[in-house]
Formats: C-alpha cells, sequence, structure tokens
C-alpha cells in the first residue's frame, strides 16, 4: 500500500488551455463534478482572449453551477494580456470572484494588480514566473494565498522556495505543458490563416496541433499562440515525494479524452487504494510511461524527457 | 506623462569592451551590457563583463556624454541569489546609470539596497499593459519598461498614455517570437532556459550534421533544421527552426528574419517611445558599430524633420546585410506579421 501521506493532499483541475466550445467545456466540467474526485476547479479562457466569443458571463455562470457541488472554484485569467478588452475581462472576473467570495487565478502581472487593488485573495498561477522565495513572499505580501510554481523548475527547488511561507502550493502534476506564447498564432499559420483571420481553426484541435521534427519525431503540440509538450507531463508517481516537499495541491490539466480515467488514477494513488507505482502503470495502458508521457523538469533534466525514477 | 516628440534614445548592445566602444564611437546614446554571469539573460560563453572591464566600459562611455545599463534579467534560484544581488551592487558601485531587472526578488532587493539606482523592467519580465506597468512602478519604482514583442504599435501608443513608465522597445536584430520570460521552449529541448540559465538554444547543444549532401542542424539530438547545399545558415535558434505541421515542412514558428523597424520610426516617435533597442550583444564590433551607425543617422534624420523621413535604401541594405537571415520584418508591430 502506498505511504498515506499523500491523503492531505487535494486534486485540481486546470482551465482548459485548448479551443474547446462553450458547450464542450460545460459539459466537460459538469461530468467531473458528478463523479465528485476533484477538489478544486479552475476555469476560464487562460490562452487566447479571441476564443471568449461570448465574452466572460458564461464562465462566472460554470462557476456558479460547479460551486452548487459543494467544490472550490476558481476563475483563471489571461496569461498575456495587453489591449484594454482584455484587461478589462480580467476586472470583469475579478469583481465577479469577489461577489461570489471565491478566488481568481492570476496568470499576469496585471491580474496581481488587480486583485490585490480590489481586496481580492487569489492563487498566483503558473505563468507568473515564480522561481524563488523572494518572488513567492511579494505574492503573499500582493494578497496570494496559493502559489503554482514555474512549470520549468526542477521539483529539488520547492522545498527552497516555499521556506517559510504560509502559503498553499500546487503542482502542475498531469498534463501538456504550456511551454510558450507568442504574438503569433501558429495553429492558423499552420493553416495559412492569420491570427485576424483566424476563423477560431484551434477549435477543429481539441487536443492541440502535432508539430514533428523533419524525420518524423515528435515535437511539441501546437495550440493557437502557444506551444506545448508532445506528449503530456505527469509526476502522478512522484506524489508522496511531492507530499513531503510541501506541495498541498496536485493540477491536472484538461485534455479532450480520458481525463476521467487520469483522475481516477491519481485519486486511488492519493487514497493509498493503489501504489503509484501501479497507478502510473496503468495509466500507461501497460507499456512504458516513457512512451507516453514526459517529467524531465520535475528532475531539472530536458523537459521533453522521461527519466526513470 | 512623458512629452513624446523628444528625441529617443539609441539602446546598444555590447558583449565586450571593443564593442562597448564601438557603439558609443557610432553614437549610441547608451550601451547596455550584463557581467560575466549567470545573471543576465544573454550568458553564452566568451562574451559579458568582468568588474575592471565594465569599470572602464563606464567610464569611456560616460567621458562621452554616454550611458550605460547593465542588465540583470534572469531568475534567481532559492539556493543562492548571490551571483544577481552582488551584479546589482557591483553595476550600483560601479556608477552604471541602471539596472534592467526581470524578478520581482530582485527588484526588490534594489528598491530596499540601491534606492538611488534607477531601475528598468527587463523584456524578460513579459510586461505588455498598462497595469502590470503601472504595478511595477507603484511597487517597485521602476522608470521605465523594455516592450515583451508582442504588442502592436497602436497598442504600445496606448499604454504610453496610461502609464508614466517610459517605454522602450526593440526595433533592430534578432527577433524572439515568443513573449520574452514566458518560453521555456529551450529548456524543454536542452534543459537550460532563458529565465533560469540566461541561454536559449545554447552553443554547447548544437550539432552540424552532413546527411545525404544536406546539412542537418540538431540541438541536443533533436532535428530542428535541415539546410540544401549552399543554402545560408544562421545561428541555430530553436523557434527558427524548420518543423512539419499539417502535412507541410517549413518554418511553423518563424521565418529566420531579424526585426528591423527603420520605416516604422516617424510612428514610433509618435507613438511616445523612449528607448529604441538593438539587439545583438553576442555580435561583432564590427556589427555593431556598423548597426548603431545607421540607426544613429536614421533617429537624428527623423528628428529634424519626421514628416519628410524615409528610411534609404542604404541603411536598409545595410542592415539586412548584417542581418542573420539576410531578410527583415517588423514582427509583431504591425497586426498582419500575427
Amino acid at each position: 500500500m502506498a505511504v498515506n501521506c499523500n491523503q492531505s493532499m487535494k486534486i485540481a483541475v486546470g482551465p482548459v488551455l485548448f479551443g474547446w466550445p462553450e458547450a464542450k467545456i460545460r459539459e466537460f466540467y459538469l461530468a467531473l463534478a458528478k463523479e465528485g474526485s476533484v477538489d478544486i476547479y479552475y476555469l476560464g479562457e487562460v490562452v487566447c482572449s479571441k476564443r471568449s466569443i461570448s465574452g466572460v458571463i458564461w464562465q462566472i455562470d460554470l462557476a456558479r453551477e460547479l460551486r452548487g457541488y459543494g467544490k472550490e472554484v476558481v476563475l483563471s485569467t489571461l496569461a498575456m494580456p495587453t489591449v484594454e478588452a482584455e484587461l478589462q475581462s480580467i476586472r470583469d472576473l475579478v469583481a465577479a470572484a469577489k461577489a461570489m467570495d471565491i478566488k481568481i487565478e492570476a496568470n499576469d502581472v496585471a491580474a496581481v494588480a488587480i486583485a490585490s487593488e480590489a481586496g481580492l485573495s487569489f492563487v498566483a498561477g503558473p505563468h507568473l514566473n515564480i522561481y524563488n522565495h523572494g518572488m513567492l513572499e511579494q505574492m503573499c505580501r500582493q494578497g496570494a494565498e496559493r502559489a503554482v510554481l514555474s512549470l520549468e523548475l526542477p521539483a529539488m527547488d520547492i522545498a527552497a522556495i516555499i521556506g517559510d511561507t504560509q502559503i498553499q502550493v500546487e503542482y502542475f502534476a498531469h498534463g501538456k505543458l504550456p511551454l510558450t506564447f507568442s504574438a503569433r498564432c501558429y495553429t492558423a499559420r499552420a493553416e495559412g490563416l492569420s491570427k485576424r483571420e483566424c476563423r477560431h481553426v484551434c477549435f477543429l484541435y481539441p487536443d492541440g496541433l502535432e508539430m514533428r521534427c523533419l524525420d518524423g519525431e515528435g515535437f511539441a503540440t501546437i495550440n493557437g499562440i502557444q506551444i506545448m509538450s508532445q506528449r503530456p507531463f505527469t509526476a502522478l508517481n512522484h506524489m508522496s515525494d511531492l507530499a513531503g516537499m510541501g506541495v498541498d495541491i496536485l493540477r491536472v490539466s484538461p485534455q479532450a479524452s480520458g481525463m476521467s480515467d487520469v483522475i481516477a488514477h491519481f485519486r486511488s494513488a492519493m487514497d493509498g487504494a493503489m501504489a503509484a507505482r501501479d497507478a502510473l502503470f496503468a495509466m500507461s495502458d501497460g507499456r512504458d510511461p516513457g512512451s507516453t508521457f514526459c517529467n524531465g523538469y520535475y528532475h531539472g533534466r530536458q523537459g521533453r524527457l522521461w527519466i526513470k525514477a | 506623462m512623458n512629452p513624446g516628440r523628444e528625441k529617443p534614445e539609441l539602446v546598444c548592445p555590447a558583449g565586450n569592451l571593443p564593442a562597448l566602444k564601438a557603439a558609443v564611437d557610432a553614437g549610441g546614446d547608451t550601451v547596455y551590457l550584463g557581467f560575466r554571469n549567470v545573471s543576465n539573460a544573454r550568458n553564452f560563453e566568451g562574451l559579458n563583463f568582468s568588474r575592471e572591464e565594465a569599470k572602464e566600459g563606464i567610464l569611456y562611455a560616460h567621458a562621452r556624454d554616454s550611458r550605460v545599463f547593465v542588465a540583470v534579467n534572469t531568475s534567481p534560484n532559492s539556493h543562492d541569489i548571490s551571483p544577481w544581488t552582488s551584479s546589482i551592487d557591483m553595476a550600483s558601485e560601479l556608477g552604471a546609470d541602471a539596472v534592467i531587472l526581470a524578478d520581482i526578488a530582485l527588484l526588490d532587493y534594489a528598491k530596499k539596497h540601491h534606492p538611488g539606482l534607477r531601475r528598468h523592467l527587463s523584456v524578460q519580465a513579459s510586461a505588455g499593459n498598462y497595469e502590470a506597468l503601472n504595478f511595477y512602478a507603484r511597487e517597485f519604482g521602476i522608470k521605465r519598461a523594455v516592450m515583451p514583442r508582442i504588442v502592436t504599435l497602436d497598442t504600445i501608443c496606448d499604454i504610453h498614455a496610461k502609464t508614466c513608465v517610459e517605454i522602450e522597445i526593440f526595433v533592430s536584430g534578432g527577433l524572439c517570437v515568443m513573449a520574452e520570460g514566458r518560453c521555456w521552449l529551450s529548456s524543454y529541448v536542452t534543459g537550460d532556459s532563458p529565465n533560469m540559465n540566461g541561454v536559449c538554444s545554447p552553443a554547447h547543444a548544437v550539432r552540424f550534421e552532413e546527411e545525404n549532401d544536406s546539412l542537418e542542424v540538431k540541438l541536443d539530438g533533436v532535428l530542428i533544421n535541415r539546410f540544401a547545399p549552399g543554402e545560408p545558415a544562421a545561428y541555430p535558434t530553436l523557434c527558427k527552426g524548420r518543423f512539419e505541421a499539417c502535412g507541410m515542412q517549413g518554418h511553423v514558428m518563424e521565418d529566420p528574419y531579424s526585426l528591423n523597424a527603420l520605416e516604422m520610426l516617424p510612428d514610433i516617435f509618435a507613438a511616445g517611445v523612449r528607448g529604441l533597442k538593438i539587439e545583438g550583444r553576442q555580435r561583432s564590433k564590427h556589427y555593431v558599430r556598423t548597426v548603431v551607425s545607421i540607426w544613429r543617422a536614421a533617429v537624428d534624420a527623423c528628428a529634424a524633420d519626421p514628416d519628410a523621413y524615409q528610411a534609404r535604401a542604404e541603411w536598409m541594405t545595410g542592415l539586412d546585410a548584417m542581418s542573420e537571415g539576410g531578410a527583415h520584418t517588423t514582427g509583431a508591430y504591425v497586426d498582419e506579421w500575427r
């Protein structure tokens, strides 16, 4: 049986990073809510404001509905706001979160500023680049009650970064890694379109668009203005180590299919119903996990690699 | 608010003392540099300044009415922050005119320990909106910010109107197509990143291999480009490699072009931009002298008569000849690039 120090950990589902229609997003979250294995739901458009066809109202409505299941809901904000309309969407989310007494996830310093001014506590998101204790302390001073550290950090740095701060730490534990943001839409470019006339072509790729090397080897995933890892990252087998380092919450990042199974594997490892390595083996359909997942960043190595523990 | 019609300052790169002198002699208003350690985002082998070299460079620049900014723009780890803090201390002690910082822990350090030292926000902080700039100004007293290369010139105009922070933009040289500071492609492939190690697509990971008459470029064993015989091959930066998507092979992320905003200069002036930044701390003194001379002439011509200003053909060909891909783009400053 697995060691039960995992049992106080929680499972979070991150915001959907891909271009999904609103109906699919609703269906995805509500199905998970009915299953009841997830403790915290993040929702909101993080990658591209052009995807939010009907603004943020529907996200706020969905947040209310999810809260009805008795779980925590966090509204995630856009990672690279530049224009007024994008900043306004952050203000709208902050106002809604305040009215509902929930948190936002700040993915840009603009959101830190807006939440802090509104006196709203927030989650310092993975795109704020928290690499050290000093940055984490500054986020606490601004009102952060939880932080997701930079995804490229080696796990061995986590304890030193947390230090004596009284903050919850969430770790991006499963899913395709969001590696970049750009002004350019690479999905549109691959389809011979421009970002301005993108026709929401990213909606055709609910798990992103495959990008290969010229020798045919898999390389990465194109997700609109973002490049992601080719394979999902997973730290399922390092759950106990992460708990020992002071991590409170494990984040699972949504993909188009199989999420219910992924969450079930995390849940059974966390509850001690299954050893983490067995859960990983099951999640890999009995194959070598290295042919399905990557975990290099956990070990301070190339992010694309799988390093055997 | 900034007056807006003031002549912007030409901010020039120097990876060593001869390049610094070349930049100053060619009419650079300001030179930016980094120390020879992990603290700056151009932590390349054989590049950057020792304490003594920086001291001499600052004296040389100040004697000729030029200024020197010191970039300390990577993020410290939690094990040993001293390479970063000692770099800030040294910049202050040597009389640098500003430090260019990205990490909030370092902004806080500089504010507390060197309140009189001017603080600029590095492009690596990826602050592309006025709420972020005003936050950095309020909390950490930044006076200037270098814009990430994701904003259009129209947006820069709008940002300028809503902040007291001076705006600096890249106008020439290598072009990051991702938001600086928010790109982990290099560590994904090689294990070394701009934010943590100050490198992108580092030279130690690059291999050129002859394969069936073509030249293959591998980065830590990953094939990132293939050149036909005789085709010019620039430094193999990951995002400018050739890949395959949707069944098509080519430059999936970005063509190997350099940024050149010469033709937009009157609009840049009108947008109230305070600093015009030339990329290229890794380039030679010859490169620095040539590029700075062209930009000096252009900025002076535009300041003298913005309505009559035109980017001269010899300036454009001069810059193209120095650029790595031999071709140029105005990048994200115009919407069509996206």
